[in-house]
Order: C-alpha cells, then sequence, then structure tokens
C-alpha cells in the first residue's frame, strides 16, 4: 500500500471512519497526524487511538489486549518519523529516455514503475539513494503485468542486464537500486497517483487509457471513447453509511442510507421521546383537572 | 551422556559406537548445608533460564561442523576435543544450579565476537573461524519453527537473487548454479557468501543426511498427493445431504457472509500468533473456543432459526474451496441432526471382530455395523 499524503489519508480515515487496508499503519498515520498536525500529547493519542479502534474495529473488544500493546509501540514512536506530504514524483526526459532504450513495452513498465517507487522512497527518506524495496507480487501489481513471481526475477534480470539497477551484494537480500535517476533534468511527466503506475507509463507513450470519473484510477478505454468508468465503479455499488450531526448536541452520528427522517443522535432522541411523555402525560392530567 | 544404558545387537548401532575412554568431569564442591525450603527455592531461581540446552545445542552444532573436515585434519581433532570439553561445561551449567561459581564455555568457540576480543595471529583467527560452532545444524529447523522460517525465508531470497543475478546463464534455481560447470568469479563469490550467511548449517552430518532422506521420501509422496487431489473431482461432494428444506433470505445471507469474513481473518491472525507464541495445546483450545462462541452469538443474531442458518453457512462454505471450519464450527450439531433425519437416526461405524472382518486395520479386522440412535435413545429414555 502507497500513501503519498499521510496527512490527507489520516483525516479521511477519520472522517470515513475506515481502518484501510492495514490497520496497524493506518493507526500508526492517524497517530503522526495527531502528534504533528494538532499537537496532541502522547497520552491524549493513545485514547483517541483506543476510541477509534471501539467505534470501528469490530473484534477489539475481544482483542484488547494486543491492540493496547500495538497502541503503546506506536505511540512509542509517533515521534521518529515525520508525517509524510508527498504530492508526487517528478519524472524527467533523460530518465524516460533511458527507460526507452529497452524497447520492450514489459521491461519498460517495469523499470518505470521501479523508477517511480525509488523516487518516492527518496522523497521520503534521503539517505535512501534509490533503493527500492517494495518487490514480488505488490510490484506486479503497481507495474500493471500480468506474469508469474518466479519470471519477476527474470525481467529483473534483464534491467540488471540492461545496467538500469545494481543488486546487492548479501545473496539474501531481494532489494534493487536504480541507477538512472536524474534529479536536475527537465520534468517530463509528474506522477500523483501510484495505484496503476504502469498504465500511467502507457497512457504518457500515447496508448488509449482513461481516467475513471469516480475515483481517478486509470483503465483502458475502449474504442468508440465513451468509456468513462473502471470496472469498480461501473456496476451498482452500495451506498456507505451517511454522516449527520444531531441537532441538540452537535455530536456526528451514523445513518443508514435509506434513512431520511433522523435528526438526533440515539441519546439526544431518547431524552427528547421522554420529553414528548412527559409533555403529553402533564396535558393529560391537566384536561382531568379542567373536567 | 550416561542417560540410557542399554545393551543391544543392532549391527548399525554396534558399528557406529565409538569406543572413547570414560571423561571424568572435575566437579567444585559447594559447601555441604542441610537444604531448608529456602535453599531449594533459590536453587530453583538459579536453574531457571541456565545454558544446559544451549551447551547442547552448540556441542550438537560441532558435531555437524565436524562431518565437514578429514578425519585427519586439525579443525576435525579440535572439534573433538571441544565435543568432549562440551560434557565438562554442562557439568559445569548444572553446577551454577548449586550456587557454584563455574566457568562458562569460552565465547570464541561460538561467536565471531568471541573471536575478535582475543588475541589471535590472522592464521589462527581464520581456523577458529572455520571450527566455530554459530549456527544450529540443518535439522534442528524441525525442532525450532522460527529457525525453519528464517531458513526458507533465507533459501528464497537466495534463489531469487540467484535468478537474478545469473538468468542469462540459463540459471532457474540455486540448485541449477551450484551445478553449473564453468563458473564465473561472481558465481564462485556468491555461493560462498550463500554458504556463510546460511542461518543453519548443512554439513552433511547423521542427523542432517537422515533428515534428507525423509524429505526425499515425503517430497515425492507429497506431490504424489498433489497430482491424485488434483484429479480428484472436488465438487464431487453432494453437499446439499448436510441442508434441510428450509429457505432463506438474500439480506441474511449477506450478513451472515459478513460474519464469515471476520471470521477467517480474524482465526487466521489468532492462528498465526497461536503458532508464533507456541501457546499451549489446552489454552490455545479455550480462546478458540471463546472465538467460536462469539461468532455464534453474532450468527444467532442474524438468523435465530438455526435450520435456516445452517443451510447459509453450508452454501457459504461448501460453494468455495476454502475451509469448512466455519459451517462445523457454527452448526455442528444442526448438521449432524439433519444427517441423522435423512438416514432415520441410522449410523454405520467400524467394529473390531476376532474372525471374518470385512476389512483389516492396524492388525486388527474390522466389520461394518449399524445401530439407530434414535430408538436408542428412545430406549434409553424410556
Amino acid at each position: 500500500m502507497i500513501i503519498l499524503d499521510e496527512k490527507q489519508y489520516a483525516r479521511r480515515c477519520l472522517e470515513e471512519n475506515s481502518l484501510g487496508e492495514n490497520t496497524y499503519i493506518t493507526l500508526s498515520i492517524i497517530a503522526k497526524y495527531y502528534y504533528f498536525d494538532c499537537g496532541y500529547k502522547k497520552k491524549k493519542i493513545k485514547e483517541l487511538l483506543k476510541e477509534f479502534l471501539t467505534t470501528n474495529y469490530i473484534a477489539f473488544p475481544k482483542e484488547e489486549n494486543a491492540w493496547n500493546n500495538n497502541i503503546e509501540k506506536i505511540v512509542n514512536k509517533v515521534n521518529k518519523q515525520k508525517l509524510y506530504e508527498i504530492s508526487g514524483v517528478k519524472i524527467t526526459k533523460a530518465e524516460i529516455d533511458r527507460i526507452q532504450t529497452l524497447q520492450n513495452k514489459l521491461l519498460e513498465k517495469l523499470a518505470f514503475t521501479m523508477l517511480c517507487l525509488a523516487k518516492f522512497h527518496n522523497a521520503k527518506n534521503e539517505n535512501n539513494n534509490g533503493w527500492v524495496t517494495t518487490l514480488g507480487k505488490e510490484l506486479l501489481n503497481l507495474a500493471n503485468i500480468n506474469c508469474p513471481q518466479s519470471r519477476l526475477n527474470i525481467h529483473i534480470n534483464n534491467l540488471y542486464e540492461a545496467g538500469l539497477l545494481d543488486l546487492p551484494l548479501r545473496c539474501d537480500n531481494t532489494n534493487c537500486r536504480i541507477n538512472f535517476i536524474d534529479n536536475d533534468g527537465d520534468e517530463e511527466l509528474f506522477v500523483s497517483d501510484f495505484r496503476n503506475l504502469g498504465f500511467e507509463y502507457l497512457l504518457y507513450c500515447g496508448e488509449n487509457y482513461i481516467r475513471c470519473a469516480e475515483c481517478g484510477a486509470l483503465t483502458k478505454g475502449n474504442k468508440n471513447g465513451t468509456k468513462k468508468y473502471c470496472s469498480k465503479c461501473n456496476s451498482y455499488s452500495k451506498l456507505g453509511f451517511k454522516i449527520r450531526y444531531c441537532i441538540d448536541c452537535g455530536t456526528p452520528f451514523k445513518v443508514a442510507p435509506n434513512v431520511a427522517t433522523k435528526i438526533r443522535c440515539d441519546t439526544c432522541q431518547h431524552k427528547h421521546n421522554n420529553l414528548n411523555k412527559k409533555k403529553w402525560r402533564d396535558s393529560k392530567n391537566d384536561k382531568s383537572i379542567c373536567i | 551422556m550416561g542417560d540410557t544404558n542399554m545393551c543391544t545387537d543392532n549391527p548399525i548401532l554396534l558399528k557406529n559406537t565409538k569406543s572413547l575412554p570414560a571423561i571424568i568431569c572435575l566437579q567444585k564442591k559447594a559447601v555441604k548445608v542441610i537444604p531448608t525450603e529456602y535453599d531449594i527455592i533459590e536453587a530453583n531461581k538459579l536453574a531457571f533460564n541456565d545454558d544446559i540446552g544451549t551447551i547442547t545445542n552448540r556441542v550438537t552444532s560441532m558435531f555437524e561442523l565436524q562431518a565437514g573436515f578429514d578425519k585427519d585434519s586439525a579443525e576435525y581433532k579440535e572439534l573433538e576435543y571441544r565435543i568432549m570439553c562440551g560434557q565438562h561445561y554442562q557439568q559445569c551449567s548444572i553446577d551454577r544450579a548449586k550456587g557454584i561459581v563455574a566457568k562458562p564455555m569460552p565465547p570464541y568457540w561460538f561467536t565471531s565476537r568471541g573471536i575478535s576480543e582475543n588475541n589471535f595471529s590472522e592464521d589462527e583467527i581464520q581456523f577458529q573461524k572455520k571450527i566455530m560452532a554459530s549456527h544450529k545444524p540443518y535439522f534442528m529447523t524441525y525442532v525450532y519453527s522460527n529457525l525453519k522460517t528464517e531458513n526458507n525465508k533465507y533459501l528464497r531470497n537466495s534463489n531469487s537473487n540467484a535468478v537474478r543475478r545469473f538468468a542469462k546463464y540459463g540459471i532457474e534455481t540455486l540448485q541449477d548454479l551450484e551445478n553449473y560447470k564453468s563458473k564465473t568469479v561472481g558465481m564462485k563469490k556468491f555461493l560462498e557468501f550463500y554458504k556463510l550467511l546460511s542461518p543453519v548449517g548443512n554439513n552433511a552430518c547423521v542427523v542432517n543426511r537422515i533428515a534428507w532422506l525423509f524429505e526425499k521420501e515425503f517430497c515425492s509422496y507429497l506431490k504424489r498427493l498433489s497430482s491424485l487431489e488434483k484429479n480428484t473431482d472436488k465438487c464431487s461432494f453432494d453437499y446439499s445431504i448436510l441442508k434441510s428444506d428450509t429457505e432463506y433470505s438474500q439480506s441474511n445471507y449477506d450478513k451472515i457472509y459478513q460474519i464469515y469474513k471476520d471470521y477467517t481473518v480474524l482465526l487466521k491472525s489468532y492462528l498465526i500468533k497461536a503458532h508464533a507464541e507456541k501457546l499451549d495445546k489446552f489454552d490455545n483450545w479455550v480462546e478458540i473456543q471463546k472465538y467460536i462462541h462469539w461468532f455464534q452469538d453474532r450468527c444467532y443474531q442474524v438468523c435465530c432459526n438455526a435450520d435456516e442458518l445452517n443451510n447459509i453457512v453450508i452454501d457459504i462454505c461448501y460453494q468455495s474451496e476454502n475451509t469448512k471450519q466455519f459451517a462445523w464450527d457454527i452448526c455442528g450439531d444442526v448438521i449432524i441432526k439433519n444427517l441423522l433425519n435423512r438416514y432415520g437416526g441410522k449410523i454405520s461405524y467400524p467394529y473390531c471382530v476376532k474372525e471374518n472382518g470385512e476389512f483389516t486395520y492396524f492388525g486388527k479386522k474390522f466389520e461394518m455395523r449399524s445401530i439407530n440412535i434414535l430408538e436408542e435413545s428412545n430406549d434409553y429414555i424410556g
């Protein structure tokens, strides 16, 4: 999972009450957001994270001990890493030219993806020096290459033989180092979406790819040029829960998509009902006195 | 080491038993006291986290290292001496539990830091590094699951790296690289590092060879099994016999499917944790039962009709090739009830007989007998 703008990601998770793909990573990012952006103390962050898990993670009561340890770990090291806000990576003309010397679309896609990842890691850490640690299935997914993982090693060997990357000296280290990074050249392409890097390269090469009108992900276009949505967004998708604010206390609460009239949170609604009942009883008593 | 006295005429054991002079370890004497409860508590505390097992493992590693040298070599003889001394250090470790201050095993026997701390000459450093018992032997991967995981990861990564570096020479696995005839300098260096950094010792000592023998045998067996599984049609099982005629709604199915997804994720993460922490079997069972009850409650909150719930979980689990555990955990009793109803309460079971059995298992003869559970239970109630 590549997260470019951690601040935005944390805000979105908090707004949508979402745990993301990996709960631990999401909690770490939210903790960093609270620490660096909101300026909260560690004790408060711990409480907020627990509250967040209680409302959004169904098995939290059962796994409370394990998650308490995780939260402790996350909060202890919250100040050791920055909250990254990377808008994207800049690809220069020289780098594109170097990739295009390969004359093989599959290898070019792979080299482009690895270049983007190396630049992303460089942006996160100045001492990274072009190393790419995302390899295997995730790399294949990002590069939009459909082949078995064993075949990936042969593709990497082709890039190594072409002199585009260096391999580590340790025999059990599977990372690679991209050696054609050019930070000073003119910007040719700016990549700000890391979901389909392979398609991003093909789009740059002039192939028929479109951005989904709903989610913005790249997808293959049709011959007529009428396609608008990716396969995930083009079919029926369930409406999610809506967030409303209570008219009495102002706290946000969840409502099912088909509920149109609920305007109070459960606690306020209960109080409101009791008040109404009381009023009704009082009015009844008044009438009896009148009679 | 003196734990067993045995007589045997087994030629293999006789051929491979070394006749060595008995080792008498010099034992330091502690002050003689009549032990009180406090002394026993103290001895118990000292015995916690002792090195006896660690020293035994180091000596075992020395056996494995020894298998890589000629019998006449200086390394072999030095290791022979260290193995004998290993018994002494074990004795010392036991003494420590009695409160005696005893000498530990020299660190340069098993760590490279220990070598650098001593003032060895350059040649001696090379010699000591060769016979340093820093890695556990390969067969111990079957004892320590963490070591197995580490070794498997190392093999997998080394394999990938070998292909990434030398695929243009037609290398597709590490085995290909080892068998490659005209090795380049890079290849030799790679293999040298591969052997040096391996988390386990791969010399051909006796137990390592036994482990490899077993692996070879079982590897072909597992291959046969997987091919057999492929050939068998997995969908041939008619799971409708586990269901009843009750119909269910799609909305309930969707809700239960969501619970099923939670179940697979939570149980998987719990089992990984339990395996890593080597939890006690009973504790593990208790914890899993808690999960099951919790999921049962959630399922019955969605659908309180047991037959309807049973049909839903059967359809969820048996339509895919994933585990069927969820169905049996949530509605195991209902499935059994449905099966009994379908066959009029009759069950068949193998019964051990002395003569004329229908089939033999484990040297005993069996025949299939039937019993009507419902009638039997009614009789019992009556």
